[in-house]
């Protein structure tokens, strides 16, 4: 049945709401049941007496359920709550650290799609050749090592061998080479083997065999036969790659001391920093599903035998 | 054009790192703290706070035996069993402008002397909790009260804990800010300060002392060992910490210096007394006696870490350290005689760790298990997220030397005030134990203090509450041309970057 599109974007909207909620009951019960922060923040031990003035100071003394509508309360008001540690504003905390982690991932995923779906293009179009075995080797290699030893591989060559690159924070532009080098060579050989594959798959499709026995100009081929069809698989891809940034930028922000986000979050996890870690879980989420509706959206202009439906 | 640009930063940095004009240093640290005040206190703020905060009484950083020297205060005197008098230091600018007087004093150290607001409680149960308050005699004089007569005046006074910062400013602001916005009395000030990301710290211009080397340091978080070192070597920073030894090789390079250190600290594991087959005397007894520290220290540490042989560090220095003591050893067949009269028949023992939180501490745990296994103790290792302090047998520890003192690690570590005691699982059955602790702790001189010290650990051996590991070793490494000292007088980590401290050569 077809809908219109408010009706489409209201549903859609009401799912990701749910989503978010869910998302963030599990944080805020899970975090809670891995333990108490307070041992972490007087690792020689407190006293009884200040233990149960923290517990009471933060509400972990009342019920999970209590816990939660005080939160929600605050959330109401704007107030996503202070780190239990500075007592700076979790929002402010993300907002400070936000740029670093937007630039790297933001120029990984750039260079990425740039480099990568006309590698896997070539290596779909030529399948034969030389060319495309030496890129799917590549892809493969690039594919198969996770950003943690990439990246500390990457630091000993061109750092510590080489000399030729800096290794630490975001100084000048030169130090944004490894950081986004780290994040987008698993990328690159991602996107490529996915972009062969769907290629593969639409130069398969009996209405491209048909153009291309009738002779129909081989770049034209390309551009509107296979590589429209293609898109619709990648877009989903894509939008996993995007979700896929932010789990990287936690590895590369502690190889190249930089000062990002996903730190912030693996800290909190680590420290039981409560509303750091909930604010940032709900606004992990929030980008996902942001994405998700976006691709959503993207499939209806790339594909229009897509429609909007129930 | 690029080639004279290049020779004037040729020349240029020739310059800079000549003695006479200051430059900056950038620092690289592997743990990094969240807030800077200096009633928080551990590893990672030491080697900040000595170059922001300043204490009433210093100690001589580089001197043993122990001497206190003028800080804040010019002169400090007893004036009663529980009261000194101290004379404030005149025209003290603080980072904030303002100047040091009695005030700042009182506001500063009353919070850590009552331990009452949770920010302090830590500083105050660990350290402070003889001190009572401060009394304001005038501007520049102010009296403290102790609970009790204490011997450790001095040494309680020139911790960091007990800086002095300022009123105004906390006033002004409040605790939390304040806590990022750090106003202190010492050669440099925090310019900008991102919690547990990087601190930037400039030469204090109206400093009162002398003026410091340095005209900005840089300290940041790198966690990653391998970055670090590379961040050296690529001339990112100027000094790295806390390097483990087995990296020696790697900055074996021209232009780069190691200076390698045996902190005045042990790594300890602590055994639980009250559950499990540890509960039992003989089978804590047992579990020393078939330790064999100089395997750990020769196959861990290539022999650089330091073989414990009771709880007193050579930093105590005369009268204190006591050479003639020596519990070290391995004794298999002693370990077994005791586990049979135990009656222990490989019940596990479990010891519980959350993940490399001590250098080598998990490759320490995977050697003694295999050690044990000669005397028949079955010890289990388990990874965890929190340890369970009333269910684990053995959970691992370090006992750093605060002050120069037996107490310096005794007290903060084994007082009835301290976590363990607390937690209930250090729990000393020996009728002597709180007498003789109470006598090393209060009496009046050194030697009784230093005989009564003796006797503790005597009575330990006895109680078999802990098993030392080892004093670990590390490396600080820098650019050929700077070169300072450890500052045996204070904590391990406190960097030592105060003008006559450190020379910078090229």
């Amino acid at each position: 049945m077809e809908i219109s599109m408010l009706t489409f974007m209201s549903m859609r909207l009401f799912r990701a709401v749910l989503a978010l909620g869910i998302v963030l009951i599990i944080a805020f019960v899970t975090v809670r049941y891995s333990g108490e922060p307070f041992e972490r923040m007087f690792p020689e031990g407190l006293t009884v007496e200040l233990e149960a003035q923290l517990r009471s100071e933060w509400f972990t003394d009342r019920s999970l359920i209590e816990q939660f509508g005080i939160y929600l309360g605050q959330i109401a008001q704007g107030d996503f709550g202070q780190s239990l540690y500075t007592k700076e504003d979790v929002w402010r905390i993300y907002a400070d650290r936000m740029p670093a982690t937007l630039a790297v991932g933001g120029l990984a995923f750039l260079v990425s799609v740039i480099i990568g779906l006309p590698l896997g293009a070539i290596a779909a179009l030529w399948r034969q050749s030389g060319v495309a075995k030496t890129v799917m080797a590549f892809t493969f290699l690039g594919y198969a090592i996770p950003h943690y030893v990439l990246g500390i591989g990457l630091v000993l060559v061109f750092g510590l061998h080489l000399k030729i690159l800096p290794t630490n924070g975001l100084d000048t532009a030169k130090h944004y080479v490894l950081p986004v080098l780290t994040l987008s060579i698993p990328m690159i050989a991602g996107l490529a083997r996915y972009m062969r594959a769907a290629m593969l798959d639409a130069i398969a499709q009996p209405h491209v065999m048909t153009a291309m026995s009738k002779g129909v100009n081989e770049r034209r081929l390309a551009i509107q036969h296979i590589f429209r069809n293609a898109m619709v698989p990648l877009l989903t891809v894509l939008g996993l790659e995007i979700a896929g940034l932010i789990n990287g930028s936690i590895f590369v922000e502690t190889v190249f001391a930089l000062p990002g986000v996903g730190r912030v979050l693996v800290d909190s996890v680590l420290d039981r920093n409560y509303p750091v870690l909930q604010f940032g879980v709900l606004a992990y989420a929030t980008v996902i599903v942001l994405i998700t509706l976006a691709v959503d959206l993207l499939y209806t202009i790339a594909d229009p035998r897509v429609r909007l439906e129930a | 054009m690029t080639k004279r640009l290049l020779t004037a930063a040729l020349l240029a940095s020739v310059v800079m790192t000549s003695p006479a004009v200051a430059q900056d240093l950038r620092i690289a640290m592997p743990t990094f703290t969240d807030v800077f005040h200096p009633a928080d206190w551990g590893n990672d703020t030491a080697p900040m706070f000595y170059q922001v905060f300043e204490t009433l009484i210093t100690r001589d950083p580089f001197a043993r035996p122990l001497t206190y020297i003028p800080g804040l205060a010019t002169s400090w005197k007893q004036v009663g069993p529980t009261i000194w008098e101290l004379t404030l230091r005149e025209g003290v600018k603080m980072h904030d402008g303002t100047t040091m007087d009695a005030e700042d004093v009182k506001a500063s150290l009353d919070p850590i002397f009552t331990g009452t607001d949770s920010n302090y409680q830590s500083a105050w149960g660990t350290f402070h909790y003889n001190f009572d308050h401060v009394e304001i005699v005038d501007p520049l004089t102010v009296r403290i009260h102790t609970k009790r007569p204490e011997p450790l005046f001095e040494a309680l006074l020139s911790l960091s804990t007990a800086s002095i910062v300022s009123k105004e400013h906390i006033d002004a602001v409040g605790f939390d800010r304040a806590a990022l916005e750090p106003v202190g009395t010492g050669p440099y000030r925090v310019t900008s300060l991102v919690a547990a990301e990087n601190v930037v710290m400039e030469r204090f211009d109206d400093y009162w002392g002398e003026k410091a080397p340095f005209s900005s340091l840089n300290f940041r978080l790198v966690p990653e060992v391998a970055s670090r070192i590379t961040g050296l070597v690529n001339n990112e920073f100027d000094l790295i910490t806390n390097i483990p030894p087995d990296q020696a090789p790697v900055l074996e390079r021209d232009g780069i210096k190691q200076m390698g250190v045996t902190w005045p600290m042990f790594h300890v594991w602590v055994v639980n007394q009250v559950s499990g087959p540890t509960k039992d005397l003989r089978v804590r007894q047992a579990m020393r006696l078939c330790t064999d520290n100089q395997g750990l220290v020769d196959g861990l540490w290539d022999g650089k870490a330091h073989l414990p042989k009771a709880h007193q560090f050579e930093e105590y220095g005369s009268p204190f350290y006591m050479e003639d003591i020596d519990y070290s050893g391995r004794d298999v067949e002693k370990a077994k005689e005791l586990l049979a009269e135990a009656g222990y028949n490989g019940e596990p023992i479990e010891a519980q760790f959350t993940a490399n939180y001590y250098l080598y501490g998990d490759l320490a745990a995977q050697v003694i298990q295999q050690q044990w296994l000669d005397c028949g103790l079955n010890l289990q290792l388990k990874q965890v997220e929190t340890i369970d302090y009333q269910k684990a047998n053995i959970v691992p520890w370090s006992n750093p030397m605060y002050y120069p003192d037996p107490m310096g690690a005794m007290d903060v570590h084994w007082s009835e005030n301290s976590s363990y005691a607390r937690r209930g699982t250090w729990k000393p059955s020996h009728p002597e134990w709180a007498k003789t602790f109470e006598a090393a702790r209060f009496s009046e001189d050194d030697e009784t203090r230093r005989d009564a010290y003796r006797k503790l650990l005597e009575i330990e051996q006895d109680e078999a509450g802990w098993i030392l590991l080892y004093e670990p070793h590390e490396i600080y490494a820098m650019r050929e041309g700077i070169s300072f000292e450890i500052p045996v007088a204070y904590r391990p980590y406190v960097l030592p970057l105060h003008a006559g401290q450190v020379t910078i050569a090229e």
